[in-house]
C-alpha cells in the first residue's frame, strides 16, 4: 500500500479502508485461493504492503486482546492463530503486553491535555535553532504589524477628527448654541501681541462634543482668516484657512468650533491671523488656553 | 557449505542485483517475507521452510537465471507455494496424532509460569528501548478511553500524523517481538 498523501481524499480513505479490510480477511483465513495468492505476491514483492499487512495483524490481535471481535471474526481468529506454535505466540505476546501495561499504569505518565500557557512555555524554552529563528521572525512580523496596525488606526482617528473639524467650520455649517455638549469661549477682538494674553480654562466633560470660540471682526470685512492650534510643546494640532465671519445678529463673528476629540487636558495656543491681499497671512493674535478633563 | 552451494548463492545475489549491498537486502527481505507468509499460512517452523524454499531456488538458479523474466520473488513464492502444499498434506497427518494433547487444558501452575517468564522477558526487552519509545508503546496499550480519541490524543502529544504512529508503534512491536521470541525460545 502506497502511504497516504497528507491530507488524504475522501477516494483513498475509502481505498485504504477497502485494503485493510482485506488484508485481516485474509489473516482469518477468508479469502479464496485465488485472492490469497495475489495478496502474498504483493507481499513479496513490495516491503510497505507488507509492513501494512503487519500493522493490519497487530490490530487484529489487539481487537482479540480487548475482545472487541465479533463472534464469528472471534471463531475464525481461533482457528488461524493456534494454528501454529508462532501464531499462538504472537497472541501470547499480544495479551503479555496489555496485561503489563495496564499493570504499569501508576509509573506511566497519563496524557496531558497541555493548557495554552504550558504549550507557549514549551515554544519559547525550544531548542531547536529552526524553530527559534522562526520564532524571532514571526516575533518581529508582529512587531512591525502591531506598529502598522496602530499607526494606521491612530491617523485614521486623526482624518476622521480633521473632517469633522473641517465640516463644522464650513461656509454655511451651523452656528452650534452652547448647550451642555458645546462649550462656548469669547475671544476678544484685539489682544496685545506682546506676551500672549492670560490663559484661558476650559473645562469639558464627558457630555461636551464641541468647543466654540467666538471672535468678533469689524462689520463689512471681507478677509479670510486662518486658524492654527498649537500644542504645549509647539506642534500645530490642525490649521485651518479660509475661515470667514458670520453674521450673528448684528455682530460680525469669526467662529471656530473645534470637536472635543481633538483636544486632551493640556496647554494649547490658537492663533488667528488675516489674510492679506498678497496671499500671506499677517501676524497672528494668540489665545492661549488650557483644557480640563476629557470628552 | 559446499563450493556450489557458495557459487549458487553468488550468482543468486547477482541475480537479485547487480549491486551487492542492495541484493543482500533484497534477500533478507525476501527471507522475512517467506517466514511471514508461512506463519500466516499456519506453518509449523516457518523459519525453516523459509530456508528450505531458498535451498531449493538456488539448485535451480543455474538454469533459471539467464530465461527468467519478471521479478525474482515471484520465483522465490511459487517455489514457496508448491512447498506449502507438500508441508499441508504432511502436517495434516501430525495434527491428527497430536490431537488428544492439544485438547489437554493447561496446568494452572503452567499458566502461571508461563506469565511469570512473560513478564521477566517484557522487563528485559522493554529496558532496551528508549525511555520515549517504552512510554509510547506502553501508553498505546493504557488506553481507557474509546480507541479513536485515545490515538487522537497520542498523535497530538508525540506530533505524528496518524500513519506515522501507526508505523512508529508498529516498528517498537516488531522489535519487541523479536526480543520476546529470543528469551523465550523458540515456539513449542
Amino acid at each position: 500500500m502506497e502511504e497516504a498523501i497528507f491530507p488524504p481524499t475522501a477516494a483513498l480513505m475509502k481505498d485504504i479502508e477497502r485494503e485493510r479490510l482485506l488484508i485481516r480477511q485474509y489473516l482469518l483465513g477468508e479469502l479464496d485461493e485465488h485472492e490469497r495468492e495475489q495478496l502474498e505476491q504483493r507481499v513479496i514483492t513490495n516491503p510497505r504492503f507488507k509492513e501494512e499487512v503487519l500493522i493490519t495483524e497487530e490490530e487484529l490481535l489487539e481487537d482479540f486482546v480487548n475482545g472487541t471481535l465479533s463472534p464469528r471474526e472471534l471463531e475464525l481468529f481461533n482457528r488461524m492463530y493456534s494454528s501454529s506454535p508462532a501464531q499462538s505466540r504472537k497472541v501470547k505476546i499480544a495479551q503479555a503486553l496489555s496485561r503489563y501495561a495496564s499493570e504499569q499504569s501508576p509509573v506511566v505518565q497519563p496524557v496531558v491535555h497541555k493548557t495554552w500557557t504550558r504549550s507557549l512555555f514549551e515554544i519559547f524554552s525550544t531548542k531547536n535553532r529552526f524553530r527559534r529563528f522562526s520564532l524571532a521572525a514571526l516575533i518581529t512580523v508582529l512587531a512591525v504589524g502591531g506598529a502598522i496596525l496602530v499607526y494606521w488606526l491612530t491617523s485614521q482617528q486623526w482624518r476622521a477628527n480633521y473632517e469633522a473639524l473641517r465640516q463644522l467650520n464650513q461656509a454655511g455649517s451651523e452656528i452650534l448654541q452652547p448647550d451642555s455638549s458645546v462649550v462656548s469661549v469669547s475671544l476678544p477682538a484685539l489682544l496685545l501681541r506682546e506676551g500672549g494674553g492670560e490663559a484661558r480654562n476650559i473645562t469639558i466633560s464627558r457630555q461636551t462634543r464641541t468647543v466654540q470660540f467666538r471672535r468678533p471682526v469689524p462689520s463689512g470685512g471681507t478677509s479670510s482668516f486662518r486658524a492654527t492650534l498649537k500644542g504645549s510643546d509647539g506642534s500645530e494640532v490642525f490649521r485651518l484657512d479660509d475661515l470667514h465671519a458670520r453674521q450673528i445678529g448684528p455682530d460680525s463673528v469669526l467662529v471656530l468650533q473645534i470637536p472635543a476629540k481633538m483636544l486632551t487636558s493640556q496647554d494649547y495656543q490658537l492663533e488667528i491671523s488675516e489674510r492679506l491681499p498678497d496671499g500671506t497671512h499677517g501676524r497672528p493674535s494668540t489665545y492661549p488656553f488650557h483644557v480640563t478633563g476629557t470628552p | 557449505m559446499t563450493k556450489k552451494w557458495e557459487d549458487n548463492f553468488d550468482a543468486l545475489l547477482t541475480w537479485l542485483d547487480p549491486d551487492r549491498e542492495k541484493a543482500g537486502r533484497k534477500y533478507e527481505e525476501i527471507r522475512h517475507s517467506l517466514i511471514v507468509i508461512f506463519e500466516w499460512r499456519g506453518g509449523y517452523d516457518a523459519e525453516d521452510l523459509a530456508d528450505e524454499t531458498i535451498t531449493r531456488v538456488l539448485r535451480k538458479v543455474p538454469e533459471i537465471v539467464n530465461n527468467y523474466e519478471g521479478d525474482p520473488a515471484l520465483y522465490f513464492y511459487a517455489v514457496a507455494k508448491r512447498l506449502a502444499y507438500e508441508v499441508s498434506r504432511r502436517q495434516q497427518a501430525r495434527v491428527e496424532i497430536e490431537d488428544p494433547e492439544k485438547l489437554r487444558a493447561p496446568k494452572v501452575n503452567d499458566e502461571r509460569n508461563d506469565r511469570e517468564t512473560e513478564h521477566e522477558c517484557l522487563d528485559k526487552c522493554l529496558a532496551q528501548l528508549s525511555p520515549a519509545d517504552r512510554e509510547l508503546i506502553l501508553l498505546y496499550y493504557q488506553q481507557d478511553q474509546p480507541k479513536i480519541s485515545y490515538r487522537r490524543e497520542l498523535t497530538r502529544r508525540y506530533r505524528l500524523e496518524p500513519n506515522a504512529l501507526r508505523v512508529r508503534v508498529h516498528r517498537l512491536r516488531a522489535m519487541l517481538h523479536a526480543c520476546m521470541n529470543n528469551c523465550l525460545g523458540k515456539p513449542k
